[in-house]
């Protein structure tokens, strides 16, 4: 299991990460979530030991991690923009990381004939996405207890998107732990368990996709009178919108008990709609204060 | 515990075949095409000598720069860093690497380079072993000093900025110790001063002079041990340096602002003091003001380069307003006072005729006699003794050009008869007719 007991991380003086917490369990995918330099990368960056927390811990499998070669050697972490050589070729790669990790020939063989991957290739003439596919190759070659994805899903084809996704599913199922920080949440919600909210240097949100989805509810209902917000006071709104006779609202709450409150309003229409977890993690940031009602409409 | 990780190192040497095969490459063709050049076993041992110390030397830089390159870019070091190897692990293993290429390959084709001496029955054998071990030893510690000053960089033009400030001044000081006598036959005495005269160990031996009331020759007395103490120091420094930055470096450090205090700050601050110190010196007041002016140039364009930006800082400003004051400082009061404090330690008088027995002169004119070697503490009685006898204002007065231990060439008035004398003694020829 992954825990961090409140990291706090200073970078070039400007706090970054104040007092984070997370708990991650064994064979489990995580979504990492924030806007953009809320602290993501630099928490992966801490997981992977590569910077030293200013206070707090960062344990796996109870063992600290930073300078901890036998921790090390079961953490992988894949950058949105990887490091390789100028003229290395996907081979080059592999003999790096082969003298550090123990390498699954066999599964390196299977994902680069999946992605279609030369390895006697020059990588610096790959496209991002090319890149980004060589070096999670590697990562699922290594068997990482604990794969770190850094935004490295992020500009990759649909098909080549599944493949990962499912190539991901078999690393879990073998009992590893993944973490990916994407702002393609759409794609996040198929694979993740759970999820870790930042803003603010802090993580303010974390848990399990589902039953937090279950915690939000939105609605689209119809009335035959003309309808107000004060209607609805009782209700812990997210968001409020009005067309004519046509209300969607968003509402925090179980969804019998918001059901219960509607229904004694009397509309003509009650629709329950699915939330995404890119709406929820919208509907969260609105709830902060990132984002106004009419960012959303 | 100094830990090398064997994966590492045996990765290190496979990546680097290219590198290594222009390394064996450089060392196998220029050896023969110097010994081809040269004539005389011995004059081939000396190319082979030289090239083997200045490829060794380049190596020695470039291969930490090149193998340390890492160190400076935030996508690298994000990719070591992550590797299970402890940082104390990377930077010994690499370092090692670093000294391996540098000394394995040139020390092979030296020694093969030499063979050809060893097969002919040419005493050798005991000159290659200690040639060899002088170079393995200095080449590991100019290293280890390298090594410290490019970690204190975060770039890696910070690096090399750094590395070439730090040898440079570092150049003030070893040929203090070490190769004087031998820079003096190279140049003939005329770049000492260059070298030698605003060194910090003749800063160092003044001020030693000073403290202690010793004699200058006392002082001099201790040259090795200072300079061995001066290495030892700078050894201890690097080590320092290789903790702080390199063991116990940070992540998050690659690409920022190389901002350690003595990075930056204090090689702009010892360049400027030791440039203003030596035009304080030699020039006029007004020469030196705009000398001052002109110091101020390059101390900016630093300023410029460490901050990234243009403009000047209200403490930098300050800063170097001190340097001046210091450095007028140093120069009106402390070398005033110590020059008087190095040139009457002898009062006793010696007769003239022993001046031809340590007088060495290269050449002379009408009225010069110039002395290259160092003035011993006997020819410096001597001279003294010389000087009190003459009448200054004679037109029978000739002038003995010396110069000094400390760099600085006096002119010491003799008389006509002890100028002959001291011509005829050595067969002087007068300048021009022996060139």
């Amino acid at each position: 299991m992954l825990k961090i007991s409140d990291v706090t991380k200073k970078l070039q003086d400007t706090e970054v990460l104040l007092n984070c917490q997370l708990e991650v369990k064994d064979a489990s995918i995580l979504g990492l979530v924030g806007i953009n330099g809320a602290g993501k990368s630099t928490l992966m960056r801490c997981i992977a030991g590569i910077y030293k927390v200013d206070s707090g811990s960062i344990s796996f499998d109870n063992m600290s991690v930073y300078e901890n070669n036998l921790v090390k050697k079961s953490i992988f972490l894949v950058d949105d923009n990887p490091f390789y050589e100028r003229n290395a070729t996907i081979r080059d790669i592999k003999k790096f990381y082969e003298c550090f990790y123990e390498f699954d020939n066999s599964i390196y063989k299977k994902y680069l004939n999946m992605f279609k991957l030369n390895p006697a290739k020059r990588i610096n003439n790959f496209s991002k996405g090319m890149k980004r596919q060589v070096f999670i190759v590697m990562a699922l070659a290594i068997r990482p207890k604990l794969l770190l994805l850094d935004e490295s899903f992020d500009g990759l084809d649909p098909l080549v998107m599944l493949n990962m996704k499912k190539a991901l599913i078999d690393l879990v199922d073998s009992g590893s732990t993944v973490i990916i920080s994407s702002h393609n949440l759409r794609g996040l919600e198929d694979i993740c368990d759970s999820y870790a909210l930042i803003e603010n240097n802090q993580i303010s949100a974390s848990g399990d996709i589902e039953d937090d989805k279950e915690k939000i509810c939105k609605f689209q209902l119809a009335f035959k009178d003309e309808v107000k917000m004060e209607m609805f006071d009782k209700l812990d709104l997210i968001t409020y919108q009005k067309e004519k006779r046509m209300v969607t609202l968003v509402v925090r709450g179980k969804q019998e008990d918001v059901v219960k409150q509607l229904e004694s309003l009397n509309p003509l229409v009650i629709d329950l709609l699915n939330i995404s977890f890119e709406e929820l993690f919208i509907y969260e940031m609105m709830r902060k204060g990132y984002y106004s009602n009419d960012d959303t409409e | 515990m100094m830990t090398l990780n064997k994966n590492y190192f045996n990765f290190l040497n496979k990546s680097n075949n290219n590198f290594n095969y222009i390394i064996l490459v450089f060392s196998l063709m220029l050896m023969p095409l110097l010994s081809l050049v040269a004539s005389g076993e011995v004059l081939k041992f000396n190319i082979a000598l030289v090239f083997y110390l200045v490829i060794t030397i380049i190596l020695s830089i470039f291969t930490l720069l090149y193998n340390f390159r890492f160190l400076y870019s935030k996508r690298s070091l994000d990719t070591y860093y992550q590797l299970p190897l402890t940082k104390q692990e990377l930077i010994v293993t690499t370092f090692i690497f670093s000294l391996y290429q540098t000394l394995v390959l040139p020390t092979l084709m030296f020694l093969m380079a030499n063979l050809i001496y060893l097969i002919k029955g040419v005493d050798l054998e005991t000159h290659l072993i200690a040639i060899i071990l002088i170079t393995i030893v200095l080449i590991t510690f100019s290293q280890i000093i390298n090594l410290g000053i490019i970690l204190i960089a975060n770039t890696l033009m910070d690096a090399i900025i750094m590395l070439a400030a730090y040898l440079g001044l570092l150049l003030f000081i070893i040929p203090g110790f070490f190769y004087y006598s031998e820079l003096s036959i190279i140049t003939g005495g005329y770049l000492n001063s260059v070298f030698n005269g605003f060194s910090p160990y003749w800063y160092l031996v003044k001020l030693v002079i000073l403290i202690s009331r010793h004699s200058f020759r006392e002082i001099i007395c201790f040259k090795e041990i200072i300079g061995f103490l001066v290495i030892l120091i700078c050894l201890l420094l690097a080590i320092y340096s290789i903790i702080k930055n390199g063991f116990l470096r940070n992540g998050e450090k690659a690409e920022q602002i190389s901002s350690a205090i003595y990075g930056y700050p204090f090689i702009s601050v010892i360049y400027a003091f030791i440039l203003i110190t030596i035009i304080i010196d030699s020039s006029s007041i007004n020469e030196t003001i705009m000398a001052v002016l002109l110091v101020f140039i390059p101390y900016v364009a630093a300023y410029q380069i460490y901050r990234r930006r243009i403009g000047m800082s209200m403490r930098a400003l300050i800063t170097f307003v001190i340097i001046v004051g210091l450095a007028l400082f140093y120069q009106l009061v402390v070398i005033v006072y110590l020059r008087d404090e190095v040139f009457n330690q002898f009062p006793e008088k010696y007769p003239v005729e022993k001046i031809t027995s340590a007088v060495v002169c290269s050449s002379f004119d009408e009225s010069n006699i110039y002395v290259n070697n160092d003035v011993d503490e006997e020819l410096y009685k001597e001279i003294l003794n010389i000087e009190s006898r003459v009448d200054r204002n004679s037109s029978q007065v000739c002038n003995l050009n010396v110069n000094f231990s400390d760099h600085k060439n006096y002119k010491f008035p003799i008389s006509k008869e002890e100028f002959e004398e001291i011509a005829a003694s050595y067969k002087l020829e007068r300048r021009g007719e022996n060139e």
